[in-house]
């Protein structure tokens, strides 16, 4: 059994998935599971009061200076899982995940996107033959997760892109330096259908910082990373 | 890294796989400029055998548990480590400069959005089946080569059986996985419009189908793309995509001849079945049997469409 920590951030005053996903992860068999969550409240008016919210943020602040906040202690835990409040996960999903994670190997991981969601890359889609893919690109979200022996390739999150963006492409370098694994489980699809990204900030911005990190960081090209190393059936 | 990859989605055609993996060992490309892979769909036969037996070919073996063709051809897009790629089917045999010819096409054209379509030839054996004549020669239903010239631009409608560039896939679209039994690359093919794509012919990039379908499989081939294009219709609800695809004549066709097509199938079928032992037998197929037979295949090929349209599943 090991101690797993779920961290998140909710907008509170926007429609959201989180309690569903907050009460599904509560019930994990196999792991000791801790549970953070920050609301996002910049109205002052929404519902920031669901379990296992630790601290509530009334002015804009961005989501990977956030989950940092969070993760200050996380040599405790054995991985976290990071996700954000608006994906359905599929049933009993923390416990099936985290066996897969294990049986092959990923340092680094996420679920595969069904297909109903929205998404930025075609690379995270469910591929339905398979149930597990080592890659070369785990996204910076809605859901991802760390096994310790990555906590020091990846944490705390590079502040040069608070939003996280371009992170993931300067994981991969920093993963395959270290001899480690990342991959995508297929096999346990989450759906990011609430609402399109990319509603909440600025693209501008986001993306300056995007290109700095990219311009000063060791990382892959978008065709190198969208890359399958291995299949899993 | 290679120039080109060669992706061969393949399920329980372990009889064939052999010829067509061994034509890559006679490319005129270098083996150091591409690779070939095979992404085996959940094949219940000896194919994970009949491959192991090209190891000293740049080759790469995916296998997935089976998901269709769609989703065979996705994993051969993510899985490939070349700026170009080529989707062969599984009953297709490259010729000696089937990779060169794509390459070269490419370096023509490297605007990402430009797809080429090689050319597709009958190997000698089967060229003058009746039906296979019919399909590739008069009805036109399997390639239709007649009225292209080399170089010329050609619409989405053209994008199987092609080569394009891996990041037109990778940032624009890929196959939809729904698609599971054929039709993939014209739905994704309308979607890549968005994205520019265009198609240019090159019959130099030539391959050779070794198949002989059947009647029987024709039929089933014809039902299937009935099928795919109704779903492609429901899909992307454009009036351009509708005419295409002629689903308000595919349902008036079957609604009107349902009740006997059963009949009349068995009938063509007895047709065929003549036709193919005269032609086994080296007999000669008077001009006015042809004229019947073609007559018949294109009814046949054309009601089983309409069968297709009229069965395709609908959309959640």
């Amino acid at each position: 059994m090991g101690k797993i920590l779920i961290c998140g951030v909710y907008l509170a005053d926007r429609n959201n998935w989180a309690a569903e996903a907050i009460s599904q992860l509560s019930c994990s068999h196999d792991h000791h599971v801790e549970q953070r969550w920050i609301a996002l409240d910049v109205t002052n008016s929404g519902n920031n009061d669901l379990p296992h919210t630790v601290h509530t943020v009334t002015h804009p602040k961005p989501k990977f200076t956030l989950l940092n906040d969070l993760l200050a202690d996380v040599s405790h835990f054995d991985a976290v899982l990071i996700l954000d409040d608006d994906v359905m996960l599929p049933r009993r999903f923390l416990d099936r995940y985290l066996r897969l994670v294990t049986q092959y190997k990923f340092a680094l991981s996420q679920p595969a996107r069904t297909r109903d969601s929205y998404i930025d890359h075609n690379f995270t889609l469910q591929m339905p033959g398979l149930v597990a893919r080592s890659t070369r690109f785990v996204e910076i979200g809605p859901v991802f997760c760390i096994d310790r022996e990555a906590f020091e390739i990846i944490l705390p999150f590079d502040s040069r892109s608070p939003m996280g963006w371009g992170l993931d492409f300067v994981w991969p370098a920093r993963i395959e330096k270290s001899g480690k694994r990342m991959g995508i489980i297929d096999a346990l699809p989450v759906s990011h259908s609430l609402r399109k990204p990319l509603t909440n900030y600025s693209r501008d911005r986001v993306e300056d910082d995007m290109n700095k990190l990219l311009a000063e960081t060791d990382h892959l090209s978008p065709a190198e990373a969208f890359t399958l190393l291995e299949a899993y059936a | 890294m290679p120039e080109i990859s060669a992706i061969v989605a393949t399920r329980n055609h372990s009889d064939v796989l052999p010829m067509i993996l061994d034509a890559f060992r006679i490319q005129s490309l270098a083996r150091s400029q591409f690779e070939v892979i095979v992404v085996d769909d959940g094949s219940t036969d000896d194919t994970q055998d009949v491959v192991k037996k090209f190891n000293d070919l740049p080759l790469r073996v995916f296998r997935q548990n089976q998901a269709g063709i769609a989703a065979a051809k996705n994993l051969g897009i993510f899985a490939s480590r070349s700026p170009i790629l080529l989707f062969l089917d599984d009953d297709c045999v490259a010729d000696q400069d089937l990779l060169s010819a794509h390459v070269s096409a490419h370096q023509r054209y490297p605007a990402p959005s430009v797809a080429v379509l090689g050319y597709t030839d009958l190997a000698s054996e089967i060229a003058s089946d009746p039906l296979m004549h019919h399909v590739t020669q008069v009805g036109c239903q399997l390639f239709a080569y007649g009225r292209m010239i080399p170089g010329m631009m050609l619409d989405y409608t053209c994008f199987s059986r092609s080569s394009c560039k891996r990041s037109l896939l990778v940032e624009h679209g890929i196959f939809d996985p729904n698609f599971a039994f054929g039709g993939e690359d014209l739905e994704l093919g309308w979607r890549l419009k968005r994205a520019g794509l265009s198609v240019v012919y090159e019959p130099a990039a030539k391959s050779i189908m070794m198949r002989k379908l059947t009647f029987r499989d024709f039929c089933h081939r014809q039902r299937g793309q009935g099928r795919a294009q109704r779903r492609f219709a429901q899909l992307h609800p454009h009036s351009e995509v509708r005419a295409y695809c002629e689903i308000e004549s595919g349902l008036n066709i079957w609604e009107k001849y349902a009740a006997h097509s059963a009949a009349y199938l068995r009938w063509v079928e007895r047709l065929d079945h003549v036709a193919s032992v005269r032609f086994a037998a080296g007999i000669a197929l008077d001009d006015r049997f042809l004229a019947v037979l073609d007559k018949e295949y294109r009814t046949s090929f054309t009601l089983c469409r309409a069968q297709g349209i009229a069965s395709g599943i609908e959309l959640a």
